[in-house]
């Protein structure tokens, strides 16, 4: 990199040449306003904010490389003149009346108005209405809020990789679009949010977060989504003083999913409707009856021994994993899958390098959403990745390529991608013979998604995924289905947060945290320990399985985390 | 056997649409009738230039140049002329003092001051016979750059030459040629800028039409000096002959071994391929153009990195404008001097110009640069008709602004113009009298950029809709004299911030209007008058932003 010599605000200062004016700005500590720039998007010079100028001319900053020679200035009556007016412009183009908007203390523009001390509209306010876009089920578009920044485009694009949002005519009748001008809910959308997470103004936003709190009055949790193996970095917002969740937000400082979400992640965690187990139970001639913590304690104490056999699910974090070895000693068995039919041969940063992609029977539209993104955003994006689908069923992703095989065929998948020099198979489960298959191509690498979120905890912990009966069986985790068909004779001890069917047939039922109630570590698909803190206290009268597990092990808390 | 006459008759879009056609088939009917058949060559041309008077025709030897040709013309002339050899001089274009001169072409006041190099082919030749553009030494220059010139060697002699881009910015076509040279990189590519959008522009539709080899071998000789091996035209959809005409032209080419692989026997190899525009005037910008060739949505992005190193398909590419190529043969040929000795010091060589608007003689003209504005309109343009008084001449389209009365001695070049605050753009042409309104033609053109505005910055796309409001106002007499200080204010911002050329030139017809008509602006919005009487302020209850809301949703 060539360091040039450039004058900044009359001071000389010497700069790496790639680096645009917003950059060195931004190092040198001089505040330049922005507002269609976002970090991780590419910079496109539309908004006019960051205007400086150099000998005479104004440049936009965050577009306009240094170059040798240059001038700039950053606070002159013309710099302030043309932010002045381009903003006033802004507001007079679409319905720009904060105190009706939800996003009045949460808006971009309106920070800038109140930084350039806007007190009137110097242009009548622009008097087209638009219809507001409601049809989704997360979202909604007030296309009366729009700036036309483009945000959410690129965000939807460049980042998320669905393609999903696009414009429409030109000039002032630019329009934001979903597919090809149908409403967002029938469109090809993920529901990723990550459009509304983006949106500087009021235009796109979450309905469930729609006047539960701004910004300011939330405590920003940061945290990890543990919804899937991936671990995607989150933001959680607590509304400050309350114990409820406003929304949770991608962090776009996460080294493994830099901002996006899947619908998952962002919004099946606060739409959940499941039915908690509001307290413990024990069943007895009568039915069940509530039990207090000392009494699960007791009756869990009585049936500990040799004859007791532990299951688990990937839902556990280690902390648990590594007390509930301690109790039952090697009597601990995964209730799941656990072991990879092919080890992965390579990890993230070489799936976002890859040319080509050949995706087995999962569909990673609606799972394990942020590798669909990685992977979509190279194939319908700049660098033309080829990408085949393989599988039987439906599968959303054969909507973007024509390289769609059924298991059988799966060769043909192999020879079309024969000539790309980097190709990565993504699988969750196998057949025993596409396994075999696939073992024998040496120059394809793999990527295994594991089943559950911790399920690789459980390979370190040395977990096995068998059926041993026990006299007592104790359940820890989520997925309890068909315990009781299993040990039929057994007397069954669950800790789950949920009531399914199942339940009235399970002998002790311990209501245990979940979700933001609970915190951990665990290890995503790369085999990365990652925390999850608690954002939520629990309501209920719920048992966390750490304070049951420490007592049970003889230990206090503080000795076992 | 030698032909006794020939007639060129204009095949150009203006001709065709004036009805060239049946003119012709009338023309061979008659003269199998008068069995002359043998005896007459009848030869389809490009435009000829004064469009206005189409459907036209030349006959050869004796150059009669008949004009508003229809169907009982044509009967008398194959009658008198070509039977007994007689020209029908009443059919034949002269003003009063050229009716004496006689009828040869060059006499004529339209003729006389202008300079042909780009259209030396167009109104001569078949434009789809390649046969004939040979016969006028067309591929010389293409066989002389590739036989015994190195590729330094032909940017040297552009260079040298001091072709400036025609398109309207004016950037040394040498110096463009160079730098994509020097780039790194294997793949490189040149592209035509056919998208010829301002109103009133037909100079590039005209040069397509009528030679379309001199843009191709223009291209060629491009793509040797800079080392690519594919080009592209960019053109418009909107003209579909010029877009039939290039195509046969590939073709034949193609054939002749002129484009494709192994160029003249040699290792260079050139391609050329047609994408046709959906209409957009942004997409003239380069960027948007590439965009649009691309692809994609055209839109402008912001500069640098320049096209000449990072251009098409992130290549370094070079865009020319069609006019700017059809000159390079030329200059190859007649060498750098000869180019030099044309125009002015800083411009050099000539200019086309669509000539439209309030001028007895509306057409396409090629003059040398620094020829005077006055010259172009009342020598070669004939003049005002209808013994109206002339206002300004309206250059550069939306991009350009008005030259007032008292600056026609200017002379036309790239330097002059700029100083007036108006640009040479592309060649547009519009004189306008005294029954044109200042203000009214300023809101014409902005209503122009308004909707032409691709809309991803804010000055152009929200800055030009609140001037066009302004203008809107002040032609329906609801004005105050305040929005003058408005429209300066915004104009000034707008050109200083816009991302492009079209928002950074869109306020120059308001700029220029404001600095010689402003009084006719105070005129509108202080005694709601409008001297042309072109604004009518007695519908002014009609609120100012609706008309275009309503056009719009």
């Amino acid at each position: 990199m060539e360091r040039i010599k450039i004058k900044f605000n009359g001071n000389e200062v010497e700069v790496d040449s790639g680096k645009t004016i917003l950059d060195v700005a931004n190092e040198l500590g001089i505040h330049i306003p922005t507002l269609c720039n976002f970090e991780p998007l590419a910079p496109k010079g539309y908004c006019r904010m960051c205007v400086v100028e150099d000998r005479g001319a104004l440049k936009a900053s965050c577009v306009t490389p240094v170059a040798a020679g240059m001038e700039i200035q950053t606070d002159t009556p013309l710099v302030k003149e043309a932010r002045y007016i381009n903003l006033q412009l802004l507001f007079g183009e679409r319905n720009h009346y904060c105190m009706y908007c939800e996003s009045s203390g949460d808006c971009e523009l309106q920070d800038l108005g109140y930084e350039f001390g806007l007190d009137h509209f110097d242009f009548p306010p622009y008097e087209r209405k638009f219809l507001v876009d409601n049809s989704h089920k997360f979202l909604t578009i007030d296309h009366n809020r729009c700036i036309l920044c483009r945000r959410c485009i690129r965000a939807c694009s460049e980042l998320a990789g669905h393609f999903v949002l696009g414009e429409r005519d030109r000039g002032f009748n630019t329009m934001i679009i979903a597919d090809v001008d149908v409403p967002l809910g029938e469109s090809t959308c993920t529901s990723c949010g990550l459009c509304a997470q983006i949106c500087p103004t009021g235009t796109i936003k979450d309905k469930r977060a729609a006047y539960l709190g701004k910004e300011v009055q939330s405590d920003i949790i940061p945290s990890t989504c543990d919804i899937c193996p991936l671990g995607c970095g989150i933001n959680v917002y607590r509304r400050s003083g309350s114990n409820f969740i406003i929304k949770v937000y991608g962090d776009w400082d996460s080294p493994i999913n830099g901002g996006v979400l899947c619908k998952l992640g962002r919004y099946s965690v606060l739409y959940d409707e499941r039915k908690r187990l509001l307290a413990s139970k024990i069943r007895d001639d009568f039915g069940y009856r509530k039990i207090d913590f000392d009494g699960v304690l007791k009756i869990a104490r009585s049936r500990i021994g040799d004859d007791a056999v532990a299951y688990v699910d990937g839902s556990l974090y280690n902390e648990e994993l590594a007390l509930i070895k301690k109790v039952f000693g090697n009597n601990v068995y995964s209730i799941n899958p656990v072991e990879p039919p092919i080890p992965s041969s390579t990890d993230l940063s070489g799936l976002s390098k890859a040319e080509g992609y050949i995706v087995i029977g999962v569909d990673l539209n609606k799972d394990y959403g942020v590798v669909g993104s990685m992977i979509k955003r190279r194939v319908l994006g700049e660098e033309k990745a080829k990408l085949f689908v393989v599988d039987d069923g439906f599968n959303s992703l054969t909507s973007i390529t024509e390289n769609v095989f059924t298991f059988k065929d799966i060769e043909q998948a192999f020879d079309k991608a024969k000539g790309l020099k980097d190709v990565v198979v993504v699988f969750s489960a196998l057949s025993d013979t596409i396994r075999d298959t696939l073992t024998k191509r040496g120059e394809l690498k793999y990527l295994w998604l594991p089943f559950e979120t911790n399920t690789i905890g459980l390979i370190k912990n040395g977990i096995k995924y068998e059926m041993k009966s026990g006299k007592n069986v104790f359940f820890f985790g989520k997925d309890h289905k068909k315990i009781r068909e299993r040990f039929p004779e057994a007397f069954v001890i669950c800790a789950t947060p949920f009531e399914i069917e199942e339940t009235e047939k399970i002998d002790l039922l311990i209501a245990t945290k979940d979700g933001f109630e609970r915190e951990g570590t665990f290890y995503n698909l790369e085999g990365k320990s990652l925390k999850r803190n608690k954002a939520l206290e629990s309501e209920y009268n719920v048992i966390d399985v750490i304070d049951l597990l420490s007592e049970l092990s003889g230990k206090t808390k503080s000795e076992v985390i | 056997m030698a032909k006794k006459n020939t007639i060129l008759i204009c095949n150009g879009a203006a001709c065709i649409s004036s009805g060239e056609e049946r003119i012709k088939e009338k023309l061979i009917n008659k003269l199998s009738e008068k069995n002359l058949t043998e005896e007459v060559d009848i030869i389809e041309t490009g435009c000829m230039g004064p469009c206005q008077f189409g459907p036209l025709m030349i006959v050869y030897p004796e150059g009669s140049f008949y004009i508003k040709l229809n169907e009982d013309k044509i009967a008398r002339i194959v009658e008198e002329h070509l039977l007994k050899g007689r020209p029908v001089k009443e059919f034949t274009w002269a003003t009063p003092e050229s009716r004496r001169i006689g009828e040869e072409k060059k006499q004529l006041p339209f003729f006389e001051k202008q300079f042909k190099i780009v259209l030396s082919n167009c109104g001569r030749i078949d434009p789809d016979s390649i046969e004939e553009y040979i016969g006028t030494g067309g591929y010389e220059a293409l066989g002389k750059v590739i036989n015994e010139m190195t590729p330094e060697q032909v940017i040297d002699e552009i260079y040298k030459s001091g072709l400036r881009g025609r398109g309207g910015a004016g950037f040394p076509t040498g110096l463009k040629w160079k730098f994509a040279r020097e780039a790194s990189g294997n793949e490189k590519y040149v592209i035509c800028n056919g998208d010829e959008g301002d109103p009133g522009a037909f100079m590039d539709r005209s040069i397509c039409e009528g030679d379309p080899h001199a843009v191709i071998e223009g291209m060629e000789i491009a793509g040797y000096a800079i080392g690519a091996n594919q080009g592209y035209i960019y053109i418009r959809a909107e003209y579909p002959l010029a877009v039939k005409r290039l195509q046969n032209s590939i073709q034949q080419a193609k054939k002749y071994g002129l484009l494709g692989k192994n160029i003249f026997g040699s290792s260079f190899n050139f391609d050329i391929e047609i994408r046709m525009g959906a209409g957009a005037f942004v997409c003239g910008e380069e960027t948007a153009l590439i965009a649009s060739v691309e692809g994609k949505r055209g839109m402008p992005r912001p500069r640098p990195p320049f096209p000449a190193n990072h251009g098409l398909w992130d290549k370094p590419t070079i865009i020319n404008n069609v006019e700017t190529l059809a000159n390079i043969r030329h200059i190859i040929i007649k060498g750098s001097n000869w180019f030099n000795s044309i125009g002015t010091e800083k411009s050099k060589g000539t200019k086309v110009f669509a000539l439209s608007g309030k001028v007895n003689n509306t057409g396409l003209v090629e003059v040398p640069m620094g020829i005077t504005i006055k010259e172009l309109i009342f020598n070669i343009g004939g003049g005002i008709p209808n013994n109206k008084k002339f206002k300004a001449v309206q250059i550069g389209g939306p991009s350009g602004g008005c030259i007032p009365e008292n600056s026609i001695d200017v002379p036309v070049d790239y330097e002059s113009l700029t100083n007036l605050g108006v640009i040479m753009g592309s060649g547009g042409l519009i004189v306008l009298d005294e029954d044109n309104c200042m203000v009214n033609m300023a809101k014409f053109f902005l209503d122009f950029t308004v909707d032409e505005s691709c809309g991803q910055c804010i000055p152009c796309r929200a800055g030009l809709r609140q001037m066009y409001n302004i203008l809107n106002r002040i032609t329906r007499g609801k004005g105050e004299l305040e929005d003058i200080d408005r429209l300066e204010k915004l104009s000034n911002i707008i050109k200083k911030t816009s991302l492009c050329g079209l928002g950074q030139t869109a306020p120059n017809p308001i700029l220029t209007t404001l600095k010689t008509f402003r009084d006719e602006y105070i005129e509108h919005i202080v005694e709601k008058k409008c001297r042309a009487h072109v604004c009518r302020f007695e519908d002014a209850e009609v609120k100012d932003k609706d008309e275009k809301i309503l056009k719009v949703s």
